[in-house]
């Protein structure tokens, strides 16, 4: 065991040594970067409970997710496709229900 | 508009674990909005063994409307017409809810089926008998299974006539049969005991 570690430590050192000189000759200069980023909505879940589409998609009347077609919660932290529960409460007034747990369905505020 | 994708990612959904699930759709001729459901009866009820056929339209509206569905198989219970199959369930009236689908409707029919609630009924005759008495209401429900909801088995006529071959009259056969719930061979029990 003592001696594997030994030899370990010694391969590295001679590592380190070299390190620097082939660093210097690798040397270039970035010219151009971009970056990549993913988002995604904190919804606690991954599909819509009413278009059953995924929350990081869109509703069906969409065709690009993101700002566009957000998602909106509601009071009991049920959260839905916004243009989804808008039909939902329009078509259920004067008092909608959440379609997850049926509680009166109130937005939440931000 | 019929939110087309759902109600495809909902068959597709069913047809997963239709075997275990005990419930299944068929779209009948491309319409996705015509369907027929399939739901087992459940065990220990009289309703056990028999395979019931559901008709489903789904309104333009689905699924903030409810899916509008009828017994096609006649069923002898007190929340579904002896009639004409209208059922009696408040999630497809105004307890609906589009979190709801097409899968979970079917498996509350199931559910209806083992817990009949005869204070809310969609036929009176059959709560009637079903509170007042509750063997004949066994009797006939499993009777109606026997008769209508087995394929395959031999129908209730073709086991009364085998009867009547026997030598025994058209009427003591038929009300034997009723009584053992459509089960020829304990119905010859009976009429061989008694």
């Amino acid at each position: 065991m003592h001696w594997i570690k030994k030899n370990t430590k010694k391969a590295h050192n001679t590592t380190e040594q070299n390190y620097p000189q082939q660093r210097r000759s690798d040397r270039h200069e970035k010219l151009k970067w971009h970056a990549v980023a993913s988002w995604t909505w904190d919804a606690h879940d991954d599909a819509c409970g009413i278009c059953r589409m995924a929350f990081d998609g869109c509703c069906p009347d969409c065709k690009m997710p993101g700002d566009d077609c957000p998602l909106m919660w509601g009071a009991c932290n049920h959260a839905f496709h916004l243009h989804c529960i808008l039909k939902w409460v329009n078509s259920q007034s004067p008092r909608p229900q959440c379609p997850m747990c049926r509680r009166d369905w109130k937005f939440r505020a931000e | 508009m019929l939110d087309v994708s759902r109600v495809q990612k909902e068959l597709v959904e069913i047809k997963r674990d239709e075997k275990l699930s005990g419930v299944s759709i068929e779209i009948s001729e491309g319409d996705l909005t015509r369907m027929r459901g399939t739901i087992g009866g459940p065990h220990g009820t009289p309703y056990e063994g028999g395979v019931f056929i559901v008709d489903i339209q789904l309104p333009s509206a689905y699924p903030f409307e409810p899916p509008k569905m009828q017994f096609v198989t006649k069923v002898w219970h007190p929340n579904i017409s002896s009639q004409n199959g209208a059922i009696c369930l408040d999630i497809l009236k105004d307890q609906w809810s589009p979190a709801l689908t097409l899968k979970t409707a079917l498996l509350s029919l199931q559910a209806l089926l083992s817990t009949p609630e005869p204070d809310d009924p969609q036929d009176a005759v059959v709560a009637q008998q079903y509170l007042r008495d509750y063997a004949t209401f066994m009797g006939t429900a499993r009777y109606w299974t026997e008769s209508f909801a087995k394929r395959g088995a031999l129908g209730i006529k073709e086991k009364l006539v085998k009867l009547v071959e026997m030598g025994f009259s058209e009427d003591t056969a038929r009300v034997a049969l009723e009584n053992c719930g459509g089960d020829e061979n304990a119905a010859l029990e009976k009429l061989c005991g008694g």
